[in-house]
């Protein structure tokens, strides 16, 4: 903008200034992926596609900045895409030095970059003022305005960045005010401009004239230690547990479930759940930051296997706990490694699929727990050699015939692999044990369903409220157990006329279906086989996520009660049962463990087609 | 006459500059990020004149322009070809494969659509 306020200063959506901004977050993109391709290069990694990508993201860079007259990035850019140019196609690792050198040069251009992206820049000739985009809150907009008024210096106060490491929202800039010191010797302008401006900011002001009036964004937020919240967490966790103390103690003293004292313990539960719930959304992010991590690990993926991969994802919105999301990153990332690395096929043209892969990350709230489902649409698993594998490797009896499910199920075993050679990506084998272990320590599930040449499913779910639970409490084999509420769909007695042997297991008819029944304690090891005629049996709905699950049923010898519990996690217990999702502190004192109900009775699952 | 354009670059910066300058001069464009989905994307459509990049990832410029002149609808179809490179060995290459024509980046707007126009016209 020129000095005396005319000139296209005026505010107005300038399409090439929108591409030039976007340019600069191209140029970002590309200097990342240079350095991850760098990084890779100096691991020893002697590829010809490595610095082929390489030569191309300088290639990039170079015919942009020359679009907008950059001279220093052109000069930079250009330099390196000769010297990666004559590596080209060579075929030899690239020496240390030229490697250094490479490496210094991409901080360089990164520094470029930043420098453009982020002060106002006049393009040679000295018309245009144009003003990188401040989060689209008008931000921009806003300081041209201001320009109009009078001379006008924008710096960047870096202390104010948001830090987005530390998870803090980026998109909640704050503008700062300064009204300059009058100069000695004012021009007319000048005067006239402060004139006008004086008399609003000492409206706004409140303080000494050397404060600001700082400009604040909508809602007001503040920032706070992870820990302390942590420590509320706990508090009401064992509020919870107090209450359920407390109800037990008046339950003893014969008070009735239509006394005062009920009556009120049910308003102090109540209040401690609002409390909770209100703790639970101060710790609750949305997923965004995670899924975009996710789209750039797909897409360093592809690169690295040279495959093509179209990544979408929905339900970003979705919000889950901020120590969940940083623990679901390593599965998701193991996840996503393994669709694109196995899963997508290197030849689906031939087998007449899109040559571009796709990846859909998907998350979504339901009933009471958070659901994240990726799924790609390539191989899918192979049975065959997934159950010769497990034959091979002794993981099943010569006599055992799992379903399709089940086979399915047997890649969450711990060192399995149908992959004869290392991945340099994805390691050895498939390692979704290791996944399945992560979520189960967040006392969530996960289940994986394969279609053969058309592509593979992973849900994970996770429960929402990682510290209470809605449970039911049941005495099985002499002990006391937690099973979650949800997915226990009613009680009723076995009645012996209506069991049914099946195979190797039982069935109950029960609603005109025949469901597998199963004998918890016996599941669990914790009592030998015995009869299940009149007792209580407890009939779970099928598996929501896992397409060929199947309704069965659990017998207990009793059941205590229902009502909510506090989940304490047992991350440190080795030789965990898969099925112990945790633990908790009953009423009376004791502790009981939460199992799985799903996790005990893989089994059940009947799958439709033969294999 | 309404003008259809197929632009292919790897560059999302350069294709939205190209659909910024030709939309401003009432051409329709479409836009395809290689050379793979460049015959997609062409596929598709029945364009007046194509402009494609030489460096491209998955399939480069050659290729794509192979591609193009091996379907008998596209033998003769006007290709443009928008490139940093101006070696004179590449203009040779790019000619043999059936380039019509060669524009260097940066380009001048409005040669691009004279070009183009004329190419196409």
């Amino acid at each position: 903008m020129a000095a005396d306020g005319s000139g296209p200063g005026a505010p107005r959506r300038d399409p090439m200034a929108e591409i030039e901004a976007s340019f600069y977050l191209e140029c970002e993109e590309h200097i990342e992926a240079m350095q991850d391709a760098l990084g890779r290069l100096a691991e020893g990694t002697a590829d010809d596609d490595i610095v082929d990508a390489l030569f191309r993201a300088a290639h990039s860079i170079k015919g942009g900045a020359a679009a907008f007259d950059l001279a220093d990035l052109v000069d930079l850019s250009h330099d390196m895409e000769d010297r990666l140019g004559a590596m080209r196609g060579s075929g030899t690792a690239i020496e240390a030095d030229a490697l250094d050198r490479l490496l210094q040069d991409t901080d360089r251009l990164s520094a470029l970059v930043a420098r453009r992206g982020a002060t106002p820049e006049a393009r040679s000739g000295g018309e245009t003022l144009r003003l990188a985009d401040l989060g689209g809150t008008g931000d921009a907009d806003l300081l041209a305005a201001l320009g109009t008024l009078g001379p006008t210096a924008i710096r960047l106060d870096a202390r104010s960045v948001p830090r987005l490491d530390r998870g803090d929202d980026p998109f909640a800039p704050a503008l700062v005010f300064h009204l300059a010191p009058p100069p000695a010797d004012p021009t007319p302008e000048e005067a006239a401009a402060r004139a006008s401006l004086v008399p609003a900011f000492e409206g706004a002001t409140a303080a000494a004239p050397a404060s600001s009036a700082p400009l604040q964004t909508p809602t007001p937020t503040i920032r706070v230690d992870l820990d302390r919240i942590d420590t509320l967490m706990n508090l009401v966790g064992e509020l919870v547990i107090t209450q359920a103390m407390l109800a037990q103690s008046a339950g003893a003293l014969g008070l009735g479930a239509s006394s005062e004292m009920t009556g009120r313990l049910d308003d102090f539960l109540r209040l401690t759940r609002a409390l909770q719930d209100g703790v639970m959304q101060i710790r609750a992010q949305p997923i965004k930051p995670l899924f975009h991590r996710m789209a750039r690990i797909a897409r360093e993926a592809a690169a690295a296997t040279g495959k093509r991969v179209r990544f979408e994802t929905s339900g970003q919105a979705t919000e889950v706990d901020k120590t969940v999301i940083e623990r679901l990153a390593e599965p998701l990332t193991h996840m996503v490694r393994n669709a694109i690395d196995h899963g997508l096929e290197a030849d689906r043209a031939a087998r007449g699929k899109p040559a571009e892969g796709l990846l859909r990350l998907t998350a979504r709230h339901r009933s009471g727990q958070v659901v994240l489902q990726l799924s790609d649409d390539g191989a899918g698993l192979d049975r065959a050699t997934i159950l010769a594998r497990a034959r091979a490797r002794g993981l099943l009896r010569p006599d055992e015939t799992p379903t399709g499910a089940e086979i399915d199920a047997l890649l969450f075993r711990p060192g399995f692999t149908t992959r004869d050679t290392v991945s340099d990506l994805s390691g050895r084998g498939v390692g979704l044990d290791v996944v399945r272990t992560t979520i189960q320590q967040l006392g969530g599930r996960v289940a994986i369903d394969g279609q053969p040449g058309a592509g593979t499913t992973l849900t994970i779910s996770l429960p929402l409220t990682l510290a209470v639970l809605d449970a039911m409490i049941v005495r099985a084999g002499g002990a006391t157990f937690v099973l979650p509420l949800a997915g226990i769909q009613e009680t009723m007695l076995v009645d012996g006329a209506s069991l049914m042997t099946l195979g190797t297991g039982r069935v109950l008819r029960h609603q005109g279906r025949a469901i597998p029944v199963l004998d918890m304690a016996l599941a669990l090891g914790s009592a030998p086989p015995g009869p299940l005629d009149g007792r209580i049996a407890l009939t779970i709905d099928p598996d929501a996520e896992d397409p060929a699950a199947r309704p069965f049923a659990l017998v207990v010898d009793d059941i205590v009660e229902q009502r909510q519990v506090v989940v304490k996690g047992l991350q440190d217990a080795v030789g965990c049962a898969t099925a112990v999702m945790g633990a908790t502190i009953l009423g009376d004192g004791a502790v009981a463990l939460i199992i799985d109900p799903y996790e005990l009775a893989p089994g059940a699952r009947i799958d439709e087609d033969p294999r | 006459m309404a003008l259809n354009i197929l632009a292919v670059d790897d560059s999302r910066t350069m294709r939205n500059m190209i659909e910024l300058t030709l939309s401003e001069a009432g051409i329709t464009t479409h836009l395809a990020d290689d050379g793979v989905n460049g015959l997609e994307v062409l596929d598709g459509i029945d364009p007046d004149a194509i402009i494609t990049d030489i460096n491209m990832p998955n399939m480069d410029g050659f290729g794509f322009i192979d591609g193009v002149r091996s379907q008998a609808k596209h033998k003769t179809t006007p290709i443009l070809v928008l490139t940093t490179e101006s070696a004179p060995e590449m203009k040779a290459r790019a000619r043999l494969a059936g380039a019509t024509g060669w524009i260097t980046k940066p380009f001048d707007p409005e040669k691009l659509v004279r070009a183009l126009k004329m190419i196409a016209g």
